[in-house]
């Protein structure tokens, strides 16, 4: 078997860059799996890929945050596939079925607001608005122009925006 | 409430991202992260790890991801009372107060460093009002030997740096103690020496980086920066150096030319020691020579000649100061370690003591 070492110096490198933003990123990834442990394996899986790849990587924060939304977004579309079988068999209760329309605003949480766009809108509104990577770097990270991802932020804007104001 | 002033789309997404709540790391698990990364590159073990993750979750003993599921603003402590019936006011708010200090890195840990470095306390969660950033200051403290005059301050919500008045004097011993209860990843407290003043300008109109030694010339070097234009000019201002390292992959893809278009470029750079966080390094690019003191032709990197870099790169440590001048691109101070961007004056008033 072969065996990589990491470079001491990659790994004190690594290493700051998980203190400083190890937590934030699992906390965030919480926030779109609902799941503590599963978002903290994703945290863990974008770190082991940045030690390897450090070499590669000039904005390791952007990078991390693309690495796990990636992940995210592997999952939900897993979860769907399952969710749609389940719901053919008579079972499914949509997740946010329970909700009273008079407190959506209020109640609406990041990863059903994000789940309600369409698949090709999800990656650059959970990089732009809920990452603050800035429009450039979304681009970059998806290999999309400027325009596209401008474009689809409104686009995916205008989908939350009356969702939100329809509870005022 | 009305939102009438405001987009509530971003109200929404402020919102959910102030109801972010860091975990922490710890030690063996960043252990276990290197194993799994020097381990075989098509294996891939995750699961190994799962269990840290329970650690993570219980904060000052505050379960927080139950809270926010339900919650319908910030955590507050009136929210924390209601998800932890046994748990007082003050001990909910003191364990709130945990939380916002729980996750932070002390930078730099030990070693020499240059003249320009501060010391930074690095929160891996916002703290964002004047309470909590007072409470955070009072108890932190820097000793320098000898005694230099120096202030507190916030870069930004998650970086509490202190910086003295002017650049260190060089071989000052610099203790740091920061006795922030509750659970966290960085230890109580650090030290660190200053080394040898290191301070360079990069004149971007002559093309000329010049290096001083506790104050004297020492080298010129011709170089090239930036290339005119908004993405691709050097950044002016004070910068310093946060990262050295020997051997890099520039992907033009990182800054903003992908793959495909005219000016996309992939190359090995060798030598480089990196002053901001959006790419920017001193660096090798023997590609360049030609144009090095004579005109900026780079994507942003200070251009030298493979043997000026290398000599760069042996005589510099982390916190030595690059001074950049004649570009119209102004380098921000969140943009690296930006405490010199300020005057000192500027510089106290990033605190919340004042």
């Amino acid at each position: 078997m072969t065996r990589d070492v990491i470079d001491l110096d990659v790994e004190t490198s690594v290493r700051a860059v998980y203190d400083a933003q190890f937590g934030r990123l699992v906390g965030w990834t919480t926030k779109l799996v609902g799941d503590p442990d599963l978002a903290h394996d994703f945290a863990t899986e974008a770190f082991v890929k940045l030690l390897r790849h450090w070499s590669t990587v000039r904005e390791p924060r952007a990078w991390l945050y693309v690495a796990v939304a990636n992940l995210v977004r592997d999952h939900w579309r897993k979860r769907g596939r399952e969710a749609t079988a389940y719901e053919r068999h008579g079972a499914g209760v949509p997740e946010h079925a329970a909700l009273s329309a008079g407190d959506l605003a209020t109640t609406l949480t990041v990863r059903e607001a994000v789940l309600a766009l369409p698949d090709r809108l999800r990656m650059p509104v959970l990089l732009h608005y809920f990452a603050d990577l800035s429009v450039v770097q979304v681009a970059n990270h998806l290999g999309k122009s400027e325009g596209t991802i401008k474009r689809d932020l409104y686009d995916a804007r205008a989908r939350m925006a009356v969702r939100l104001e329809a509870t005022r | 409430m009305s939102n009438f002033d405001h987009d509530p789309v971003e109200d929404f997404f402020d919102r959910e991202r102030n109801q972010i709540v860091s975990q922490h790391g710890n030690d063996v698990h960043w252990q276990g992260i290197v194993r799994q990364a020097s381990a075989h590159r098509r294996s891939k073990v995750i699961g190994s790890v799962a269990g840290l993750a329970a650690a993570g979750l219980v904060i000052g003993g505050v379960t927080y991801g139950a809270v926010l599921h339900n919650g319908t603003e910030p955590v507050t402590a009136a929210t924390q009372d209601a998800t932890t019936v046994d748990r007082s006011a003050k001990a909910a708010a003191e364990a709130r107060l945990a939380q916002a200090r729980a996750t932070y890195a002390l930078i730099p840990n030990g070693g020499t460093v240059g003249v320009g470095m501060p010391v930074t306390v690095q929160f891996a969660s916002p703290v964002v009002t004047k309470a909590e950033r007072v409470q955070v200051e009072k108890r932190v403290k820097v000793t320098t030997v000898p005694a230099q005059q120096g202030a507190w301050g916030w870069l930004d919500n998650r970086q509490l740096m202190w910086r003295p008045s002017v650049y260190w004097l060089p071989g000052t011993k610099v203790t740091v103690s920061t006795p922030l209860h509750g659970v966290k990843t960085g230890p109580d407290g650090t030290s660190f020496t200053v080394g040898a003043a290191m301070v360079s300008t990069v004149d971007m109109k002559a093309h000329t980086m010049t290096v001083r030694r506790d104050g004297k010339v020492i080298r010129t070097f011709p170089v090239s920066t930036g290339r005119p234009g908004a993405l691709t000019e050097t950044r002016y201002g004070t910068k310093v150096i946060i990262e050295r390292n020997n051997a890099i992959t520039m992907d033009s893809a990182t800054v903003g030319i992908p793959k495909g278009s005219p000016g996309y470029y992939k190359i090995e750079t060798k030598w480089n020691l990196r002053v901001t966080w959006t790419g920017e390094f001193i660096q090798s690019a023997p590609w360049s020579v030609n144009s090095q003191g004579t005109e900026n032709v780079s994507h942003g990197c200070t251009d030298l000649a493979p043997a000026d870099a290398e000599w760069m790169f042996n005589n510099s440590k982390m916190g030595d100061i690059v001074t950049f001048t004649g570009s119209s691109r102004a380098f921000k101070p969140t943009e690296g370690i930006g405490v010199w961007v300020y005057d000192f004056a500027g510089w106290k008033a990033q605190s919340a003591l004042g």
